[in-house]
């Protein structure tokens, strides 16, 4: 069962998806169920014996292509509806172990081509308002499933997050005439002791007013509004600084370090060039050991407490880069 | 095959969910291992800030 309930109170829609209760958990790697099927094996989500992307419908989905109806009656207060969508996973390798770091760069540089076609095809569905594509990494983030993936939600309106930073940036733009992403891309570069890495096409820097310690987000340097609009040497410069970052990450405390990973771009419709194609990865680490939780004053009254200062991080994120390949 | 380089290919499972299969285009993945996209690559690297 999937619906979606409005919380009134904070004008949000939320999924209710108690299917998803029963999802696998942490299976061992002969059950893995996004490995290919060997011969004679259990019958995994992936029926061949060898693949290089693959990319199926979530069997736990938070949004259905074809929704049930809400179990439950809504009022003019609790307004409740389908929760129509399209939930995908995308399957980065065949091989179990590994991760983003691991891919070769002809991997790599499909994965991110891979993106833009499901980026291009979902955003026409009809019902479809704002294509999400994210990763989840580590146990620390609740991943349930260890083999290399992602996944993307296609949803039915534009999600909270994504909208505020496009309202933000409309004010932005009937203010000053510009780009807000572009704007702060620029003041990221002027700064500069923020700045991590960059290539022609991509920078990579702690946010000015990061949240979490080790946040870094990586803007496109031209005013791309989603990946339908990369040219190739964009690709590949994207499939590069992407893995080089996840590298750096992993060389910090030599060790698989967690992140969520998000891409934010421009919504299906409506969104008039508003969007800035970013990724922007929050992990939980605040040190090798110690864990960022989202506590009182992070949920309770939305104000983040970073127990570091941004400029410190990025320097410390620097220094692996010489070390930070495998 | 798409503009950028890779092939694709839709299957229906039993339960009426897609699989899509991505894989790189041959003539890809040989340009993909040569010397010029190594230089390429080379080339972004030196880019990367310290």
């Amino acid at each position: 069962m999937s619906e979606l309930r409005w919380n009134r109170q904070l004008g949000e829609w939320v999924v209710t998806a108690t299917h998803r209760m029963d999802r696998t958990f942490l299976p061992s790697s002969d059950y893995c169920p996004l490995c290919p099927t060997a011969p004679g094996g259990f019958e995994t989500e992936i029926p061949r014996s060898d693949f290089e992307i693959a990319v199926f419908e979530n069997r736990f989905p938070s949004f259905h292509l074809n929704p049930p109806p809400p179990a439950i009656g809504g009022t003019e207060l609790f307004k409740v509806a389908p929760a129509g969508g399209i939930c995908e996973v995308i399957v980065y390798t065949p091989r179990h172990q590994g991760s983003l770091a691991d891919l070769s760069p002809d991997q790599m540089d499909l994965l991110v081509s891979v993106w833009r076609d499901r980026y291009i095809s979902l955003v026409e569905k009809p019902g479809i308002e704002y294509v999400l594509i994210f990763e989840n990494r580590g146990a620390e983030v609740g991943v349930t499933l260890h083999h290399p993936h992602g996944q993307i939600y296609a949803f039915p309106y534009i999600p909270p997050v994504p909208a505020r930073e496009l309202q933000l940036a409309s004010e932005y733009l009937d203010n000053n005439n510009g780009c807000l992403f572009c704007a702060i891309k620029d003041e990221e570069i002027k700064a500069g002791c923020r700045i991590i890495m960059q290539n022609d096409s991509f920078l990579a820097f702690v946010p000015f007013a990061a949240r979490y310690p080790y946040e870094v987000h990586i803007y496109s340097f031209e005013h791309r509004v989603s990946l339908a609009e990369l040219s190739g040497k964009e690709i590949n410069d994207l499939s590069h600084i992407l893995q080089k970052m996840v590298q750096c990450y992993d060389s910090l405390f030599q060790k698989s370090f967690p992140y969520i990973m998000v891409l934010h771009q421009e919504p299906a419709k409506n969104g008039c060039g508003l969007g800035h194609l970013h990724f922007e990865f929050y992990p939980p680490l605040r040190d090798a050991e110690k864990l960022k939780f989202l506590a009182g004053c992070e949920q309770g009254a939305g104000t983040f407490i970073n127990d570091s200062l941004p400029e410190e991080k990025a320097a410390e994120i620097r220094k692996t880069i010489n070390g930070g390949e495998r | 095959m798409s503009d950028r380089g890779f092939i694709k290919e839709t299957v229906y499972k039993d339960d009426g969910r897609y699989l899509i299969y991505y894989s790189i285009a041959k003539k890809y993945k040989i340009k993909a291992s040569s010397e010029e996209v190594k230089a390429s690559a080379g080339e972004i690297d030196k880019n990367v800030r310290t």
